[in-house]
């Protein structure tokens, strides 16, 4: 890559910031040159925030059919997926699975309640909303 | 307060190291960190998720590159982790009262100076924490051009998340300066060893072999596939290749600013050579992602045999290159004598 060939995008992705890359300047050497952004990395940041917010949003429809939990849509909100909330309560995946069902969300003990609010950085009464 | 010297680099890890280095006396830069720590790359572990994605490395693992610079140089690099967060936060407090700059490992999702479209779940973030004012720190985080104020009880949260590669609050630092030393002698072993792991044999998922798997179940892709999972996994490997700081095509570029580096240190007209010729490898990985960056959007159409192809002519390519980089070490000085880079994994 050379410095010619950065590109000058309004990036979505990096909120007004740049990040440093490493490219050849015109006289043949390296030089650390700040990027506003490529198209391509732009495309792949922005899908993966795209596809949380798609997940969050059809949990939402689901919940509202009594088909899933608010566990689950909190879960999407903070980017995770079952086996990271697993890991992060420190319960098996199975148990995470089975809290995620509506029933047995609706099952869930106070204390494990609040360590799920606790990982998802909220108060235990709030896991019930889902707006 | 400390005279710390905010430093921009493009990965979190050896910039973090360069810049703790440079506080302490030695400013060598982050190419240098990266390369000397025989940071480059490259795995495709599909058994080893990521969101459900497999996956895709084009550097040593994390945490690796620290530890091998401070193997390879000899750096008074003090590091430790915590059971408990209480513990951890009385001993960075500690360090700050000192006056030192304290390196830590983090989640990057829950520092909120980041912005929003970049966090996710990635435990293995580094940043620098250098001054303590009451219930706030403050942070020099080497991917970002300022540095931020971090609240005690978020900086606590990223610390001491759970999950893969869980940071346990792990914290380094310098227990004392240290002077600049000629790193002429450790730059053949370095690159010896990067070489090494790129053309080992034996298993299917690291080095060479593993950009030739990556091209394997890239060909595997077919119309059966839901179309919004292939497009993840293509975008998702565009991702590691260059969203998450690498400085450009999977840290090709940094390796190659390492490689002309250290050829003006050497005074070697070859490895200059093998610069260049790394950058022109580096275009390559540039195109491959903008291919798949294309066909993921549906701008060109899925092509499960073009993604195998380029990804076989990078492994061709990577091939050469590195056994070429490997004959020349030899001739670099310390290539003759042999090192102990088993252990130095």
């Amino acid at each position: 890559m050379r410095t010619t060939e950065l590109e000058t995008l309004d990036s979505k992705l990096l909120s007004g910031q740049r990040r440093v890359v490493y490219a050849l300047n015109e006289a043949g050497q390296y030089q650390a040159a700040h990027s506003a952004g490529w198209d391509p990395e732009e495309q792949a940041g922005l899908d993966e925030v795209a596809w949380f917010h798609h997940l969050q949003t059809e949990c939402r429809v689901r919940i509202q059919q009594g088909l899933d939990s608010p566990l689950r849509y909190h879960m999407y909100r903070l980017r995770l997926d079952e086996s990271l909330l697993a890991e992060a309560v420190g319960l098996w995946c199975w148990r995470v699975k089975r809290h995620l069902q509506p029933k047995g969300f609706a099952k869930l003990s106070p204390a494990l309640r609040a360590r799920y609010a606790q990982v998802l950085g909220m108060q235990a009464q709030d896991l019930d909303c889902y707006d | 307060m400390i005279d710390f010297k905010h430093r921009q680099g493009s990965h979190c890890e050896s910039s973090a190291a360069a810049s703790l280095l440079a506080h302490h006396g030695w400013p060598l830069s982050e190419a240098m960190c990266f390369g000397l720590a025989a940071g480059l790359s490259f795995s495709y572990l599909p058994f080893i998720k990521i969101y459900g994605m497999p996956l895709v490395a084009y550097r040593a693992l994390p945490g690796r590159i620290i530890a091998r610079l401070q193997r390879r140089l000899k750096l008074p690099l003090q590091m430790q982790q915590f059971t408990s967060s209480a513990a951890g936060q009385v001993r960075l407090d500690a360090l700050l009262a000192q006056g030192q700059p304290v390196g830590l490992q983090a989640c990057i999702y829950w520092l909120p100076y980041v912005p929003e479209n970049l966090r996710f779940h990635f435990n293995a973030h580094n940043l620098i924490v250098y001054e303590q004012h009451g219930d706030s720190y403050t942070v020099s985080d080497s991917v970002f051009e300022e540095t931020h104020c971090i609240a005690r009880d978020d900086l606590q949260r990223a610390r001491f998340v759970r999950g893969k590669l869980a940071p346990k609050g792990r914290l380094f630092y310098f227990s004392r300066d240290v002077a600049a030393q000629d790193v002429c002698g450790q730059i053949g072993p370095a690159i010896k060893q990067v070489a090494k792991e790129m053309l080992q044999p034996a298993l299917p998922w690291i080095g060479v072999k593993g950009i030739r798997f990556l091209g394997r179940k890239l060909r595997e892709l077919d119309e059966e596939n839901a179309p919004r999972d292939t497009a993840r996994l293509l975008l998702h490997i565009v991702r590691m290749q260059e969203v998450i700081g690498t400085g450009g095509a999977g840290f090709r570029f940094l390796y190659a600013a390492f490689l002309q580096e250290s050829a003006q240190c050497l005074q070697s007209e070859r490895l200059a050579q093998k610069a260049i010729e790394l950058t022109e490898i580096g275009d390559t990985w540039r195109d491959f992602a903008m291919e798949l960056a294309r066909m993921a959007k549906g701008r060109a159409p899925l092509s499960p045999r073009t993604l195998q192809e380029t990804a076989n002519q990078l492994a061709a390519q990577e091939t050469q290159f590195f056994r070429a980089l490997l004959a020349l070490t030899a001739q670099l000085p310390g290539g003759q004598q042999q090192h102990g880079d088993a252990k130095g994994r």
